[in-house]
């Protein structure tokens, strides 16, 4: 008695011919190119790589959010040096990146759109407006990085809170007040300084440890995206083949989605006067 | 292994997986929905702008919080095409979010009972007026 | 009954068969191929963490601190950890049982993602290298649970390098998990139904939902303590403004799901061998599937037990306690559900049931012990002691290293086309049962006597019972020598094994011993239940005396 039978389904996809010397090629006439051989048709490949591309998209999710978790926990201990030290970020370059960013995902999705429907040209020209967007994106991180450098609010043996040297504005003269660092009168309160400068310099620590993060993560995607310009340019990666094209948007848009929550949660806390 | 009428089983350029859906109104072949979905995306990151700019309290957070979140929620429905997805993709994609809310919740509900039992209340202002006390340098 | 004779009278065409140059094998997408890498080098892990326990031990058995310094105690005691926990406990069965058999039960050609499957081994390597040249450059001396802020902020030793090693074998467990969980869902063979699955499949989807959704947090935690490092931002040091148990929820948040990473994939071959040797199909099958991702879901709520005593808030302690007791019923109803299945069935002693009942008998203690522990009170009382370090053996070695055993010694014939010596096995289980309580039952009681771990020196009242442990722990070292040796003989001079030599149910013994590259001849189709065993069924094993065998 045997628990399954070993009965053989029509059409196998792998020949069972013992005198074929590599039993393992898929010798079937008409199988797609596009197929890989432990697969038995398009649709179930496509699940396997849809599943497998959200699977690790929750990785990222979890990756992520452990460093926003540590970053939220240390917000609320700390709201109001926080707040002051967020305020030196400037908001405005921080939303026109994040334009930028969104552009990139409408010609990722384009990208996606034409590599279904094989059309080369278009993929390889959505593909590489994407990874120009990205790129802009990135130089302007490089800029904004090095504004802080130049501020000296990166994290390490040169940093150096001092707001108030730049002609802070009356709601940050408030907060700062009301941190203890400013006196009553507006004098600064030099025994309060060294706490500030240790929780200031914590915000900027999640600050670059976060945009760093996500900066890699699109480096790798930009990357990726090139390689899949060279393909396409050969003919490959279209059509039934598009589904690397169509994982790399999922990942690029899941890179996006990241930071839809960091801009507000670093650029735009409390802003209001 | 299952029996298909075709190696493609059904998949055309749009529809991959197989299942025939209403589709949006197209522009020359692209379907408008991304277009759509990215002037909202657009409107929306104007309003998180805005709204920060705003007095709303304890309520800021939460709205900023609201609005990222629908931008997300816009983009992996149509840019990411859950929408036309499998359910199975649905709970792939909603699993993460679970387990982020389950360290979120936990980890919050250890840092805001801290100060329950605390025999001498807070001092500093910054101590009276946080969610948490009982922290180091506070 | 008779095994369905699939002996073709040809060349070997067997997975070994298929090339025998080294890039055959480094380059290899076969699953199976895969599977063998992991066990060559999960073993050579187990024996420098096994190595790192024999120095301890050697340390132990007088109360002075005489063999070594506390110093290179504590790297030694945290080599040993970091390579047992992630070089040796996660990887083993996953990697190597679970990427050999997976396919083949659901009746796939290979896993979803071949190439990814390859990788993961390959980053396995890159991290373990790393992690053991951390060791070359003084180690690291903070335990493998690297609390902060010494290891952010006091440490002066390899913490980066360690981290990163650490840190980079985390993705191999993350691709691991990818390909068992998306494999499972889509390349299951015509007919095989969820329900139709055995129970191994239902254990490695729980462990592998686990690694996805676990992993990833210790990865940014120790990504974090290198930023601390690297640039003394202080995210979880007091001086700076960062919280300790900052770093400690989100460390716990994995390393607690972790240790049932390290226990699910061992249920899921007991559930397996118990049946085989039970000549019986596991009592209550749904309940022991359904339990195992109940084990993986509320595995994830009970974190915070690892920090009753850190200053965490006493209803965060609550709540965590009350959701401890909670996981601990469905590990409960598999070991009940395993002794049905015992009853009234037709039991062999065979080796693998020798790991078996070693497995029922252990684990069921490391279990209850746990509950003690979940206990505030009693927690309390034992925290920092050798009573959790003896819990959590009894659960490691005692559970996962037993299974681990008995599944290598189960599917040995079917992976190697060999059998081993059946009396050395024998002994070598047996001496691995005693040796392992003598070492490891007087810890418990000396850690409720109060002798605290992770010190190099104790106070004179503890040695007897210290001595004894490392009495217990030579004889230990020596059983797991023996199976290296006889595996090893086993494979150059062992006899031809047939396809089904324990006559067992479950695709993989419907295949040839070993199984050809692409595992099938032709596509199964499954239209019954599993473990169809007939207890009335007494016909012999045919394991001393294989029947047919390979032509070579």
């Amino acid at each position: 008695m045997s628990s399954s039978s070993l009965s053989s389904t029509s059409a196998p996809k792998v020949p069972g011919d013992p005198g074929s010397a590599d039993p393992g090629q898929a010798v079937h006439a008409h199988a797609n190119p596009a197929l890989a051989h432990h697969f038995d048709d398009l649709q179930q490949q496509h699940e396997a790589h849809t599943l497998g591309m959200w699977a690790f998209l929750a990785t990222e999710i979890m990756f992520f959010g452990g460093l926003l978790v540590a970053f939220v926990v240390s917000t609320t201990m700390y709201p109001v040096a926080f707040d002051i030290a967020a305020r030196q970020l400037d908001w405005q370059v921080g939303t026109m990146n994040t334009t930028v960013l969104l552009c990139s995902s409408l010609s990722m999705a384009l990208a996606v759109h034409f590599a279904r429907v094989a059309n080369r040209k278009m993929t390889m020209l959505m593909l590489l407006l994407t990874v120009f967007l990205g790129t802009a994106f990135l130089g302007v991180k490089a800029y904004e990085y090095s504004t802080k450098w130049n501020h000296h609010l990166v994290p390490g043996a040169s940093y150096n809170f001092e707001p108030w040297q730049h002609h802070p504005d009356e709601a940050e003269t408030r907060l700062m007040t009301r941190a203890g660092v400013l006196t009553a009168n507006g004098e600064l309160n030099a025994s309060a300084l060294p706490a500030f400068q240790t929780r200031t310099q914590l915000f900027y620590g999640y600050y670059f440890t976060l945009t760093g993060l996500h900066a890699v993560h699109m480096i790798i995607g930009a990357g990726v995206i090139l390689w899949l310009v060279f393909r396409v340019s050969k003919g490959q990666c279209l059509g039934d083949g598009s589904n690397f094209v169509e994982m790399t948007g999922l990942y690029w848009h899941f890179v996006d989605i990241v930071w839809i929550y960091l801009f507000p949660l670093l650029y735009l806390m409390d802003r209001s006067s | 292994m299952s029996q298909h009428a075709s190696p493609t089983h059904g998949n055309d350029a749009d529809h991959p997986h197989g299942k025939p859906h209403q589709e949006m109104q197209e522009v020359g072949g692209i379907s408008m929905a991304y277009f759509v979905v990215f002037a909202l995306l657009l409107i929306l990151l104007f309003a998180t702008v805005d709204i920060a700019f705003r007095t709303l309290g304890p309520f800021g957070p939460v709205i900023a919080m609201a609005i990222a979140t629908t931008k997300a929620v816009l983009v992996v429905l149509f840019f990411m095409h859950v929408k036309h997805a499998s359910k199975l993709t649905w709970i792939f994609a909603g699993a993460g979010l679970l387990w982020l809310a389950i360290l979120f919740g936990l980890t919050f509900g250890d840092y805001m009972t801290r100060s329950w039992n605390d025999a001498v209340p807070a001092t500093t202002h910054e101590a009276q007026t946080s969610p948490f006390t009982g922290l180091p340098n506070q | 009954m008779t095994t369905l004779d699939l002996q073709l009278p040809h060349p070997r065409r067997d997975y070994l068969a298929a090339g025998n140059t080294i890039k055959s094998w480094l380059l290899t997408v076969d699953h199976k191929r895969i599977a063998i890498l992991y066990l060559i080098s999960v073993t050579i892990f187990f024996f420098i963490g096994g190595a790192a326990a024999g120095v301890l031990r050697w340390e132990l058995l007088t109360p002075a601190g005489d063999f070594t310094t506390s110093e290179t105690y504590n790297r030694t005691f945290t080599i040993h950890g970091v390579v047992m926990v992630f070089f040796f406990l996660i990887p083993a069965i996953p990697g190597i049982l679970g990427n050999f058999l997976i396919p083949i039960m659901i009746g796939a050609k290979d896993m979803a993602f071949p190439k990814i499957n390859l990788a993961s081994w390959y980053i396995y390597m890159v991290g373990g290298i790393l992690s053991l040249a951390s060791m070359l450059i003084g180690g690291v001396d903070t335990g493998w649970t690297f609390y902060t802020p010494y290891s952010t902020s006091y440490s002066s030793s390899a913490v980066v390098l360690m981290g990163t090693g650490i840190l980079i074998t985390g993705f191999s467990s993350i691709f691991t998990g990818l390909n068992f969980i998306v494999t499972i869902h889509t390349m299951r063979c015509p007919g095989m139904t969820w329900f139709r699955l055995p129970l191994f499949i239902w254990s490695h989807y729980a462990t592998a939902l686990i690694m996805i959704l676990g992993t990833p947090v210790l990865a940014i935690t120790i990504a974090m303590v290198a930023v601390d490092r690297v640039f003394g931002i202080g995210f979880f040091d007091p001086d700076k403004g960062g919280d300790p148990l900052l770093f400690q929820h989100l460390f716990w948040f994995y390393s607690h799901p972790a240790v049932y990473i390290m226990i699910l994939p061992a249920m899921g071959v007991i559930s397996e061998l118990v049946a085989c040797f039970s000549r019986k199909p596991v009592f209550g099958y749904a309940a022991v599937a359904v339990s195992s991702l109940a084990i993986a879901v509320l595995g994830f709520l009970v974190w915070g037990h690892h920090m009753f005593v850190s200053g965490q808030s006493p209803y965060a302690g609550l709540v965590f306690s009350i959701l401890s007791f909670l996981v601990a019923v469905p590990s409960a109803i598999k070991v009940f559900n395993w002794t049905f299945t015992l009853y009234k069935g037709r039991i062999s002693y065979a080796t693998p049931m020798l790991y078996v009942f070693g497995f029922l008998g252990l684990f069921t203690i490391g279990g209850l012990t746990g509950l003690f522990l979940a206990a505030l009170a009693v927690d309390i009382h034992v925290t920092d002691t050798y009573f959790i370090v003896a819990h959590f053996h009894y659960i490691m070695v005692g559970g996962s290293v037993m299974a681990y055993m008995g599944g290598l010694h189960f599917w040995w014939p079917k992976i190697t086309g060999r059998m081993y010596n059946e009396r050395w096995a024998m002994l070598s289980a047996i001496l691995m049962f005693i040796g392992f309580n003598l070492t490891f039952f007087p810890q418990f009681v000396v850690g409720y006597l109060g002798m605290p771990r992770r010190y190099h020196e104790y106070a004179q009242e503890f040695q007897v019972l210290n001595v004894l442990s490392t009495a217990g722990a030579t004889v230990l070292g020596a059983a797991y020598i023996f199976p290296l040796t006889y595996l090893l003989y086993s494979l150059f001079k062992g006899p031809r094994a047939g396809n089904n030599p324990w006559r067992a149910t479950g695709l993989e013994w419907q295949t040839t011993s070993p199984p050809p590259t692409f595992n099938f001849d032709k596509t199964p189709v499954v239209t019954e239940p599993p473990y169809a065993y007939d207890v009335e069924d007494d016909e012999e094993f045919d394991v001393i005396h294989p029947q047919g065998g390979q032509t070579v």
